[in-house]
């Protein structure tokens, strides 16, 4: 046996078989999330009272917020889109943030490994961090450059 | 609104079932039982769920009986449909879907109005199937980007959406999936503007909480049919490992997947070990009464074992080694003749794999899709015998 997880694994099968199926989580009321969905919403279409409902209970705050930082123009009870950029375009459905740290791998000539939103580095590639990847593959990080943005790492 | 009970909706869907009958709705050998009830609530629209077994009988890339049910109910003039694929894992199948729908007589005429909208088609192929196009493939990414804020264009189409379905709804999950609810909401907004009322269908979300998942993504009411009816033989699993390697031969005779001693030319001396490796992984396995897949025994025969299956099927073998979890192992084979011949692969009782905590979700998931049931006997294969 190679590890002990797969050790206790295959002794106690009923471990792996007897648990159901794990729980899938998400949040669209997420603010970071919501952020984004109601300026490609307003973009597409003026906002409504109506629209902002259907996006949740934190929706209204958001576009209000969204509206004092000139994104969003209020008129006639309807929030609009107040620039000619195309929101939508610059916005990574997989990222929570369009701020991300690139991580690069130094033991493979600085080959990109992957990306990380900017909210998420402090708590997942810190210094002296052990990174879980792929198949649990450990990664060493080493250093996490604020300024450039890139978290060097390598092998542990 | 009361939800309503679990046996309540059940029941709906059961006799919804007997109502609509087999023929109208198998197109496919083997997907008998998943109709939907139709999700009651406040909310506009309806919705559904399904979270029967997957490819139980079916070739791979052959809709469910859901999405023939949509599908043939869809293409007309006045009732276009959305299906929704997530980007990689359905890429290659939506076209084998459309190809396929065009192989179901009821479905001739109506596939030629089935499009596959991703990011790699050209504009003229954009513009063509904005202006003909009535059941639109797409991803969340293509929906996002190119479809919904351009919706002025696609105005045609919205109006006349009827069906929305998001198949593998389980991958819609953290923040992925919190971004795609927020692109069905903006998706149902849209068609809302141009005064269609859609309905909206969740395929497969392999996941202890499929309702409150589907309610989420599609925020709306949702009825969850988890009865499979799919015809199907007690399923159980085998989980192996490599043997315990001695530290002066760690060569790759022990390793799996033992194909990849072949991928890699090695010398005959490996690849007969290999050969003796895969013989005691299925002999255990065989001792336990499990009818390996075809794709182990695939594997045997990729290494050197001659059989029936060893030219066909070698490119069904994954890299990794895993057993086909459901007869998904006749992909590379598009069915021929009359489908209701191919219903024989779905007797496939017991499937075995390679075991990797990595992947444990990954296997668990498959588990359940290739109809185990939670809870399933199952036990490892015995060391001394398989050396497993």
């Amino acid at each position: 046996m190679k590890t002990p997880s797969i050790n206790i694994s295959l002794r106690h099968p009923a471990y792996f078989f007897g648990q159901p199926v794990e729980s899938a989580v998400l949040d669209p009321e997420n603010p970071y999330v919501l952020r984004v969905a109601a300026l490609c919403a307003a973009y597409e279409l003026p906002l409504s009272a109506q629209d902002e409902a259907m996006f949740g209970a934190r929706a209204p705050a958001i576009a209000s917020i969204l509206e004092d930082e000139g994104q969003l123009k209020s008129l006639d009870g309807l929030r609009y889109w107040s620039s000619s950029d195309y929101p939508a375009g610059s916005v990574n459905l997989r990222t929570i943030s369009d701020d991300t740290f690139t991580i690069l791998d130094q033991t493979r000539d600085n080959a990109v490994l992957g990306t990380v939103d900017s909210i998420s580095a402090p708590e997942l590639v810190y210094p002296e961090a052990i990174l879980f990847c792929t198949r649990a593959t450990r990664y060493f990080v080493r250093e996490l450059d604020l300024k450039q943005k890139i978290a060097l790492r390598r092998a542990a | 609104m009361p939800k309503r009970s679990r046996r309540g909706r059940r029941g709906m869907g059961s006799s919804r079932s007997r109502s609509i009958g087999r023929s109208r709705m198998c197109s496919t050998p083997g997907d008998l039982s998943p109709v939907f009830a139709p999700g009651g609530g406040d909310r506009s629209g309806s919705a559904r769920g399904s979270t029967s077994s997957s490819r139980r009988g079916r070739p791979r890339g052959s809709p469910s009986p859901t999405t023939s049910r949509y599908w043939n109910g869809s293409c007309s003039s006045r009732r276009h449909a959305l299906y929704l694929f997530r980007p990689g894992a359905r890429a290659g199948s939506a076209p084998r879907l459309l190809r396929f729908a065009g192989r179901v007589p009821r479905c001739r005429a109506r596939a030629e109005h089935g499009h596959l909208m991703t990011a790699t088609r050209r504009v003229s192929a954009r513009r063509k199937l904005r202006e003909q196009g009535k059941a639109i493939l797409t991803n969340p990414d293509m929906l996002h980007q190119g479809i919904l804020p351009y919706h002025a264009r696609w105005g045609r189409f919205f109006s006349n959406l009827r069906y929305v379905v998001v198949d593998e709804v389980h991958t819609y999950r953290g923040i992925f999936g919190s971004h795609v609810a927020n692109v069905l909401r903006r998706l149902r907004r849209v068609a809302r503007h141009y005064g269609s009322s859609r309905s909206s269908c969740a395929l497969r979300p392999r996941c202890r909480n499929p309702q409150e998942l589907a309610e989420l993504l599609v925020h709306d009411d949702v009825a969850v049919v988890d009865e499979d009816g799919s015809p199907r033989g007690r399923s159980s699993s085998c989980s192996g490992t490599r043997a315990p390697t001695r530290r002066r031969r760690p060569t790759a005779a022990t390793r799996w997947p033992p194909q990849r001693v072949h991928r890699r030319g090695a010398d005959p001396g490996r690849a007969a070990e290999a050969r003796r490796a895969v013989d005691r992984f299925h002999e255990g396995a065989r001792g336990r009464g499990a009818h390996l897949s075809l794709r182990a025994r695939a594997a045997g025969a990729r290494v050197g074992r001659p059989g029936e299956f060893a030219e066909p099927v070698s490119r069904w073998i994954s890299p990794r080694g895993a057993v086909a979890p459901s007869a998904a192992s006749f992909r590379g084979r598009p069915p021929r003749g009359d489908l209701d011949e191919r219903a024989g692969i779905g007797d496939r009782r017991r499937h075995a794999r390679r075991f990797d905590p990595g992947w444990i979700p990954k296997h668990h998931r498959e588990h359940v899709a290739a109809g185990g049931a939670l809870g399933t006997k199952a036990g490892a294969l015995p060391r001394g015998r398989g050396r497993v």
